[in-house]
Formats: structure tokens, C-alpha cells, sequence
């Protein structure tokens, strides 16, 4: 990671120094000029780069990720679920610019896992749409063995709920509860 | 040259004697080292606390809060997603000699008694000071879990097969989740909270002898053994093993017992592994009986794991009622005996026992009984002749059982089994008829390493090993050769305490 580091640094200052040689005293203004608008078509470019991660088309451009938003459109899961609620991807797999940057730096370099290990959606990002254990609880109160009212009322969502496979009955690991959970 | 030409005899026979008395030293250190495997401290520490507990059940989560009431900061590490190990699914019962509940139903006990039960089913394999530990500290303890921890039980005591009297509390819930979420709180209250997905895959025993620390998976996925990224963390005091007992470990179990096989079910939760044991006897801990492997014969074949089935057996059919042989239509074993004399019974006969309750005794199985209807485990029948032909019991030789049955209870005594009858016990005359298959299930692990009375693992030289306790199902010798019902809880909770309390007083070492 170092390595990497020292690299770019060095190829930073390398063109730093290139630069300084361009700027003459007289084309001050014009390099002034031309680098704002240089910087502006950059800075727009990445906001409607950013603007389109949103739509689940743009993370499949990846062929790591293609199979999960393939999942996404068509499977019987926790995801397709969600397609149909018009949730997207980044609704879930909250990243922000660094976090993607690094995402894309890791893509770059070979520097991942092929299949991703799994992501762990915290129950916080899940009740931000699904209100309150307490209010699940209540949806889920006619059932004989309320799963939402258990021994555990803090439980991960994950444990049961998986989002691009099928979805698990945690407790039926001890429990003849004999759950269903709803994909 | 001179030199050499110089050493006197007398001098020679001194370097002699200082070689000899070196010689003596190394081997003494070879052979202290045998005894002590040790293994370099980690460059860094990633975490630190003065107790560091591994394991969130009844032992594990009762150590942490003595620990950090005696002041020390504490740390509790547990591998599975979510705490409370196997211990929250447990039944919920709890063994006390001579305890208030006792005294308003008139039951005479003592801790005499309560230790000469749990030596007679142990086949006297007990280490007899464990069991009187538990013993003696029983009461206290169950009034502990009330007073301090705020846990409620049901109004009447129970009798669980091998003691002598009804000495069980239950818990409301008839589940061990109602003390352990009771830990959990107070714990949390304290300020400690339980770690998951923290696997501990090494103890780390420094050339000195002492414990120092633990080498975890932080991150770990149930069961991949790879998942997760490797930590350490520093026990300044002790590191407190509380991790519970082997019975999902079915390579392990195996060994111990070759019958074990996978084709035996058992009862525990899917983390019921023997990794921590390991990392014990990896650390020079004594092991104690591991091969005495205890089988639940409250266990039906009709459902999987634990399951309800036991609410039913052992709390209807084999104190109200009666277990017979379908091919003989007879009773075979008192069903009262401790599980090893129960178990082995069932399994000579070579297939499933079973259970009868009428209406009145099955009244006793809790809040089990409609459901265990409705899923089939337990079979609803109006007569004793439609109930024996649905196993294909000879019905004759069923109601001469049945009728001899019914004249004990009138007698007050078990003529045939001695199977101990309670006070308001009643004939089996009222319909429907309730019956349940039985066949064994793993269910508990007497063995594991050696501790003394003070809750320390004691090392293959026999001495303590600094810095290391232990508490619950990953020690031996405190059942012997079979656990009473109920009296494993009482052992988690005491010993989980000592160790919490004895870990705190440790002088820190750096």
C-alpha cells in the first residue's frame, strides 16, 4: 500500500514539476483560463459519473458485480424484492466518493475477491425504510412464533434475511420454528 | 596448556559436580517444558483488558459480571452472531439444596444429599470436591439469579430423573433464555457488552507459564473456519475459558466415542464445538473423561435437535406416567434414573421407548402439549387399545403395566422400578391417552479440562496454570460419568462466578 503511495507521489511531483515549466510569466492568464474550464468539465463529468452509480445499469457495468444486479432484476430473492420497491443498489450499499474511489482503485489493480465476500447491511441501513423492530414486530404478530420478538429484539435483519440468495430461518438452527422467511 | 595441566582433583570434581547439578536443571526444565507448551507473545496487542472472557453463556456471562463488579475491566469474546452459546436454548432448569421453595412444599434436602445424588449418577467418577462446590453454593446461587439478576421461575419445583427429592426450579419460560437475557441486561447495565463473530484460536502461554492473551478470529462466520482476520488480544489478569461443551463436534465427539456418529442427533446449538477445549490442552491443560459423553432419553426421532418432545417426556410421561417397551408392552428402567441408566435402557432394547401420560400427567408438560400434538410428536388417543395399536404394543401385557402402575401410586411405592411418587401422584386411568417415541440425542459433555475448586485450569504438571480459568460444560469432573438434570446450570452459574471473581483479584502483569 506504501509502495503505491510513494509511486503516485512521485508521479504527482513529476508532473507538478512538468507544469510549472509549461507556465511561462506571459501565458499566465490563458493556462489560469484554460485550467478553470478544465476543472469544470472534470467537475461536472464526475457529478454525472456519480449521478449515474445510482441507476443499477452503472454497477453492472462490473463483471463482479453483473450477477448480483442480474439477481437484482429476476431472482425470487430479498433483491428482486427490493427492484420491485424501487430501491437501488446504493440504497443498501451505502458508499460514499472515497469509499468508490478506492472501490474503482481496487478494480484497477486486480486487488479483489472474485465472488465479493458477502456484505453485512446493518439492521440501522435496513430500518431506515422498514420503521422500528417494534413495528415489524406488529406485521409479523399473527404468526405463531413472532421472529421479530424473540429472545434477541436488537437481531441483524442479515441473519435471516439475505438480499442475493435465498433467505435463511436463523433460529430453526435450534428451533423447530419452522419459519418461512419471506425472500 | 598450563592451565589445564593445573586443575586440581579437587577443582575437577567441583566442575564435576556443578555440571552434574546443570545437567539436573536442564532436565528438570526439559521435562516443566513438556508439561507448559508455550508460544511467543504477538509483536502488538491489538485490544487489552484485565478479564478476558471467552464464551457468553451461563458461566461466561456470570464470570464477566463478578469480574467487573470486583472492578477489573472486562472483555467478552463469542464466536457465534448472536450471545447466550447453547445455554440459551436450554430448559431452564436449576438444582438448589435446601432452598425456600423446599421448605414451603416440606421437602427435606441437604447438600449432602443433593452431592450423593450427583456422585451416584456420576458412577462416582465426580471429583468430589467440584460436585460439593456446586452443591454447597447451590442455594446461593439460585437466589443470586432472583435477587441480583432479577429472574423469575414458576411456582413448583420439579423432579428430574436421579435426585432424590424435587429440588428443580424452572423458569418461567421453561427456557435457560430467561436467565441469560437477565445477564445480558445486567451485564449491559454494567457496561459490558458481548462481542460476536470473535473467534478464539489460540490461548497464548508465555515462557513463564502464565496466560497473557488470546489469539481470535475478529469477524468470524459460522463455520468457516478462514473467515475473519486474525487479532490479539491482551488479558492483563486472566483469560476465562467458558466455552462450553463438544456435542455438534462430530469428528471430535467421535473420537472420544466412536458410536457417536453422525447418525446420532443431538440437542445443542450449532456452536457446540470443541475449539476452545482444544486451545486448552494446546496450552498444556489436564484433560478429565472426555469419552463420557451424556444422551438425552428425553429425546424424540420424530422432531430434530432438542425440540419440545422433552417438555413432555420429562415433565409428564416419565414422572405421571410410565415408559414401556412397545414389543413387550413392559417397563423397563425406572423412569426416574439418572439419563446414562435411562439412555442406556432405551438403546439395549434397541429401538424407540414409549412414553404414556394420561390427561391428568400430561397437564405437567408445560405449554408443550398442543403443539407437540399438532406437529405429531406427541399422539392424542382416547383409549389404551387405540394408543397400543398405533406402536403395535400387545395391549394385554400394556394394561397389566398400566394396572400394576396404577397400584403403586395408590401404595405410594414403585414395587417394581422404585421409581420415586410423589404425594399427589394419580393413577393413569384418565383419557385421552398422550404417547411419545423416545430415542437418545447427544446432549452434554461431562468431560473437559481440569480445574480446582478455585475455578483454575490445572496444567499437566498438576499445578495451576496463571492466568487461565475456567467454568460450565468445557470442564470435567464435576458430574463424572453422567450429569443430573438441572444441575448443570447450577454448575455454570458457581463456577462461572468463582472464576469471574478469582480472574479480578489476579495481579496484573504488565
Amino acid at each position: 500500500m506504501l509502495k503505491i503511495l510513494t509511486k503516485v507521489r512521485e508521479a504527482f511531483l513529476r508532473g507538478w514539476r512538468g507544469c510549472k515549466g509549461f507556465v511561462s510569466r506571459k501565458g499566465v492568464g490563458f493556462t489560469i483560463v484554460t485550467g478553470l474550464f478544465a476543472l469544470l468539465v472534470l467537475a461536472n463529468g464526475a457529478y454525472a459519473l456519480w449521478e449515474a452509480s445510482y441507476h443499477p445499469g452503472f454497477c453492472s457495468l462490473c463483471h463482479i458485480i453483473r450477477p448480483y444486479v442480474d439477481s437484482y432484476y429476476t431472482s425470487h430473492h430479498t433483491d428482486n424484492i427490493h427492484y420491485q420497491a424501487h430501491v437501488v443498489c446504493k440504497d443498501c450499499h451505502v458508499v460514499g466518493p472515497g469509499e468508490a474511489l478506492q472501490e474503482v482503485w481496487s478494480y484497477v489493480t486486480g486487488n479483489y475477491d472474485n465472488p465479493l465476500p458477502e456484505k453485512r447491511v446493518s439492521k440501522e441501513t435496513c430500518l431506515h425504510c422498514h420503521r422500528s423492530y417494534e413495528a415489524l414486530a406488529q406485521d409479523t404478530a399473527h404468526l405463531e412464533r413472532n421472529p421479530h420478538a424473540g429472545h434477541w429484539p436488537e437481531m441483524e435483519c442479515n441473519l435471516c434475511h439475505k438480499a442475493h440468495r435465498p433467505s435463511v430461518d436463523y433460529c430453526g438452527q435450534c428451533h423447530a420454528s419452522g419459519h418461512t422467511i419471506q425472500p | 596448556m598450563s592451565e589445564k595441566k593445573n586443575v586440581t582433583r579437587r577443582e575437577f570434581l567441583k566442575g564435576m559436580a556443578v555440571a552434574g547439578a546443570m545437567a539436573a536443571t536442564a532436565g528438570t526444565l526439559v521435562s516443566c517444558q513438556q508439561a507448559m507448551p508455550t508460544g511467543p507473545l504477538p509483536e502488538k496487542w491489538d485490544e487489552e483488558a484485565d478479564v478476558v472472557v471467552i464464551g457468553s453463556g451461563f458461566a461466561g456471562l456470570a464470570a464477566a459480571i463478578e469480574a467487573k463488579n470486583a472492578g477489573a475491566t472486562v472483555k467478552v469474546l463469542e464466536k457465534m452472531e448472536l450471545p447466550g452459546g447453547n445455554s440459551i436454548i436450554n430448559g431452564g432448569q436449576v438444582a438448589a439444596a435446601g432452598s425456600p421453595e423446599q421448605a414451603k412444599e416440606g421437602i427435606d434436602d441437604s447438600v449432602e444429599l443433593m452431592m450423593q445424588d450427583m456422585l451416584r449418577a456420576g458412577l462416582y467418577l465426580n471429583h468430589p470436591e467440584l460436585a460439593r462446590k456446586v452443591a454447597e453454593k447451590s442455594n446461593e446461587v439460585v437466589q443470586w439469579t432472583i435477587n441480583y439478576l432479577g429472574v423469575k421461575y414458576s411456582d413448583r419445583l420439579t423432579h428430574l430423573g436421579g435426585h432424590s427429592v424435587p429440588r428443580s426450579y424452572s423458569t418461567h419460560n421453561a427456557s435457560g433464555s430467561a436467565i441469560v437475557t437477565q445477564q445480558l441486561a445486567k451485564l449491559k447495565e454494567l457496561g459490558v457488552e458481548v462481542e460476536t463473530r470473535r473467534l478464539l484460536t489460540r490461548l497464548i502461554r508465555d515462557e513463564d507459564g502464565r496466560v497473557k492473551g488470546v489469539e481470535i478470529r475478529d469477524g468470524y462466520t459460522p463455520p468457516d473456519p478462514n473467515s475473519g482476520t486474525i487479532k490479539y488480544v491482551k488479558a492483563k489478569k486472566a483469560v476465562v475459558l467458558a466455552t462450553g461443551g463438544f456435542g455438534r463436534d462430530i469428528r471430535f465427539r467421535t473420537v472420544q466415542d466412536p458410536r457417536l456418529n453422525e447418525e446420532v442427533d443431538c440437542t445443542n446449538h450449532p456452536g457446540a464445538t470443541a475449539e476452545g477445549l482444544l486451545a486448552a490442552l494446546g496450552v498444556g491443560a489436564t484433560p478429565v473423561q472426555l469419552s463420557w459423553i451424556q444422551l438425552g432419553p428425553w429425546a424424540s426421532p420424530d422432531e430434530k435437535g432438542f425440540g419440545v418432545g422433552p417438555y413432555f417426556a420429562a415433565g409428564a410421561a416419565f414422572p405421571h406416567g410410565v415408559m414401556v417397551d412397545p414389543a413387550t408392552g413392559k417397563r423397563f428402567v425406572n423412569e426416574l434414573a439418572d439419563r446414562k441408566v435411562r439412555a442406556d435402557a432405551i438403546l439395549k432394547i434397541g429401538h424407540p421407548a414409549i412414553g404414556i401420560a394420561d390427561a391428568e400427567g400430561a397437564k405437567h408438560s408445560l405449554f408443550a402439549l398442543d403443539k407437540l400434538v399438532e406437529q405429531g410428536v406427541v399422539k392424542k388417543f382416547d383409549t389404551l387399545e387405540d394408543l397400543a395399536a398405533a406402536y403395535n404394543i400387545p395391549f394385554d401385557a400394556l394394561k397389566d403395566t398400566i394396572d400394576n402402575y396404577n397400584s403403586y401410586v395408590e401404595k405410594g411405592e414403585d414395587e417394581e422400578f422404585g421409581k420415586y411418587l410423589r404425594e399427589d401422584a394419580k393413577p393413569l386411568v384418565t383419557p385421552p391417552f398422550y404417547a411419545i417415541r423416545l430415542w437418545p440425542k447427544v446432549h452434554h459433555c461431562m468431560g473437559g479440562v481440569q480445574i480446582n475448586t478455585q475455578a483454575q485450569v490445572i496444567g499437566l504438571d498438576g499445578q495451576p496454570i496463571t492466568g487461565l480459568y475456567a467454568a460450565g460444560e468445557v470442564t470435567g469432573g464435576v458430574h463424572g460419568a453422567c450429569r443430573l438434570g438441572s444441575c448443570a446450570v447450577t454448575d455454570c452459574l458457581v463456577f462461572g462466578r468463582i472464576a469471574g471473581q478469582n480472574a479480578a483479584k489476579e495481579a496484573p502483569w504488565g
